[in-house]
């Protein structure tokens, strides 16, 4: 549990409970759920056809490796592969996810056909043959020809993950060939060598060198990242959170040089179903999040929050959905050089199947492109925000963030400056 | 210019860097004959540290006209930690080479070792002077503080601080419920009350307990005054020196 040991661990009763994830046509019953009528599959379904028809796969990957979390520390890794040979780039660009429609996005996915291998997470430091085939798939970044060999005709399980990307039909991986040389950025090569630098390190390493996070993600997934001894397969869905949060965290270090923004300053971007609103304060650095889930009338809201002075806790009720907008703002407050205290709330619309926390990151990234107005009150931006969301404006009494900016005072109100 | 001063304990000077950095990072000692000084703000200005060192903690001590010292306090902090018991701490400084040089002996005097800091350029910031009246004053034993605090945290990220004629008290509310210490002016942890009316004021429970945590080590005691709804000070009283703080108070319903 890589990100929980960078936490002190909180208490009980902020456990948060299990979000039902479910699609919205089959309810995510096994038994109901068929190729033949789900909505999202309409245009893969001859490809699907296809691809179920066969044991062998071959097709450029985009590259793409999954690493599942089920049986931890024995976990079951593999390539995804589509049957397709041409540029597949788009299949793991996250960027460009938010401009697709939702069944454009969940077909190209679900094309991909995940080879899977019970794997234990220490062989990382010393992989199999078709460990060092996936590894290397992972470290490429363009599109590579791979060739997939599964013990029988992969089956397609339905279901939606709530924090990484839909995978298509699966099967138990024989052979993993890689049809042509992967092409491995310098930066890349050198730092997965590199076994004595802290897997912290790498990541901000690799961050700075403009490799993608996804990439990123990537690489510290199939333990190509860290000191030798602690290299370790780690389940992507963990691994994403990981990568948002140590970037997160080397940008907010750097955070408190800067002077305070002037003006108080709402963002805001939607896509998917779900809409992204940013508040920034003129204040010191503090973040928190109100994550909305609107179901048949009703509205589920999950909080968390780090204030000055707050002990390094992992965000129990939010979880991953909280680094993955915090690291967006920290980039636009670190673009700007300067420091703001950060609220954002996000909000789910029915209509939205569980894709992913991706989705918040980049809706996060592009609503900090689009500011939607500013004011120099808090009274007046908080009439504003009430206007442009649908979450009522009493919930955020809640919030630790406005109360701190609402009730703290400052010393200088007190004290004579010279 | 330049200045040199050696004090007996190292730990002790580790002690009070350690309480210097519950406010900032990074600092500007002012030093001339009398000692070294500092006076500062956190970031967020909700905080502020009043230090100071006189020359007579010192068994020697040297210094030319004044001179200012801007260091990062987190790495003198690494340098320090490295005192074993019984050393004894020469700093000296050399305005025009900006490098802090810290010695620190063993008790017989048969090792020596030497660090030297790199200090940072000093940025002229608006100095504040921490001068307040206040309507009540009470003299406390610092670990009842220090655990009133920590308690109140149980329930709430702030505090009530009531100074009344007959006692000090401490009253968190949260959702959870409600926590309050009630110090008496009977009781042992009370030294002292000075109030002829009742004052009181919300305060952080981070600031509160980042600042008594590090102080706690080099006093007994603790002295706390207050208005209501104004910043509370606390003092705490050290040989040949002075550790005094301010905090900011919340307002409730502003």
């Amino acid at each position: 549990m890589v990100q929980l040991k960078l936490y002190r661990f909180a208490g009980r009763s902020e456990f948060r409970e299990e979000r039902r994830v479910s699609c919205p046509v089959c309810g995510g019953d096994f038994k109901k759920c068929r190729l033949e009528i789900c909505p999202y599959l309409k245009d893969v379904r001859e490809l699907l056809r296809k691809v179920q028809s066969s044991r062998i796969v071959f097709g450029s990957s985009p590259p793409s490796a999954f690493i599942g979390s089920w049986g931890y520390p024995r976990v079951l890794a593999g390539p995804l592969v589509p049957p397709i040979q041409a540029d597949t780039s788009l299949m793991e660009d996250y960027g460009s996810w938010l401009d697709l429609p939702l069944q454009k996005l969940v077909s190209m996915r679900v094309s991909m056909v995940r080879g899977k291998k019970p794997v234990k997470i220490e062989d990382a430091r010393n992989p199999s043959r078709l460990l060092t085939a996936i590894q290397e798939l992972g470290m490429a970044y363009t599109p590579t020809d791979v060739e997939l060999e599964l013990d029988k005709e992969p089956v397609i399980r339905p279901g939606f993950k709530l924090r990484y990307a839909p995978t298509g039909p699966s099967g138990t991986v024989v052979k993993a060939i890689l049809a042509e040389n992967p092409t491995i950025p310098r930066v890349v090569d050198k730092i997965v060598s590199d076994i004595d630098l802290k897997a912290s390190q790498a990541i901000y390493k690799l961050y700075r060198s403009g490799i993608g996070e996804q990439h990123i993600v990537r690489l510290f997934s199939l333990g190509l990242l860290g000191l030798k001894r602690w290299r370790r397969l780690v389940p992507t869905e963990w691994s994403i959170t990981a990568v948002d949060d140590q970037i997160g965290r080397w940008l907010r270090s750097r955070l408190k040089e800067y002077d305070w923004i002037n003006m108080y300053e709402i963002y805001q971007y939607e896509a998917h179903y779900n809409r992204v609103t940013v508040l920034l304060i003129p204040g010191p650095w503090m973040f928190e999040v109100f994550e909305v889930w609107y179901r048949g009338g009703s509205m589920k809201i999950y909080h968390d929050s780090e204030l000055p002075g707050d002990p390094d806790r992992y965000p129990e009720n939010v979880g991953g959905a909280y680094h993955a907008l915090r690291l967006p703002i920290l980039e636009k407050l670190s673009e700007i050089r300067r420091q703001a205290s950060a609220l954002a709330i996000a909000e789910i619309y029915e209509g939205w199947i569980p894709l992913g926390v991706w989705r918040f990151r980049e809706i996060c990234r592009r609503a900090m492109k689009f500011r939607r107005c500013k004011s120099n009150s808090l009274n007046e931006i908080l009439a504003e925000l009430g206007k442009i969301i649908d979450l009522p404006l009493r919930v955020l009494d809640e919030s630790r963030v406005l109360r701190y900016h609402k009730e703290q005072k400052q010393l200088t109100e007190f004290l004579k400056l010279f | 210019m330049s200045f040199r001063m050696r004090l007996p304990s190292a730990d002790y000077f580790s002690d009070l860097m350690k309480a210097v950095q519950a406010v900032v990072d990074e600092g500007t000692f002012k030093i001339d004959q009398e000692g070294m000084k500092l006076i500062a703000m956190d970031p967020a200005h909700i905080s502020l540290v009043d230090f100071e060192l006189s020359s007579s903690a010192a068994e020697e001590y040297v210094c030319e006209g004044e001179l200012q010292m801007t260091v990062s306090i987190s790495e003198l902090m690494k340098f320090l930690k490295r005192a074993k018991k019984g050393e004894s701490l020469t700093l000296s400084y050399d305005e025009g080479a900006k490098k802090l040089e810290l010695t620190l002996v063993d008790a017989t005097g048969s090792r020596e070792k030497i660090f030297t800091l790199n200090t940072l350029e000093t940025v002229e910031a608006r100095s504040v002077t921490p001068r307040l009246s206040f309507d009540a004053k009470a003299r406390v034993g610092v670990d009842a503080v220090k655990d009133a605090v920590r308690d109140s945290g149980v329930v709430s990220d702030y505090v009530k601080i009531t100074i009344n004629p007959d006692a000090v008290v401490f009253l968190a509310k949260g959702e959870l419920g409600t926590v309050q210490t009630k110090l008496s002016k009977m009781g042992a942890a009370v030294y002292e009350i000075e109030a002829d009316k009742e004052v009181w004021a919300h305060f952080s429970i981070n600031y509160l307990d980042k600042i008594v945590k590090p102080a706690s080590s080099l006093s007994d005691e603790v002295v706390m005054q207050l208005s209501t709804n104004k910043p509370i000070k606390l003092s705490f009283p050290i040989p040949s020196g002075r550790l005094e703080y301010l905090i900011a108070p919340r307002i409730e319903g502003a």
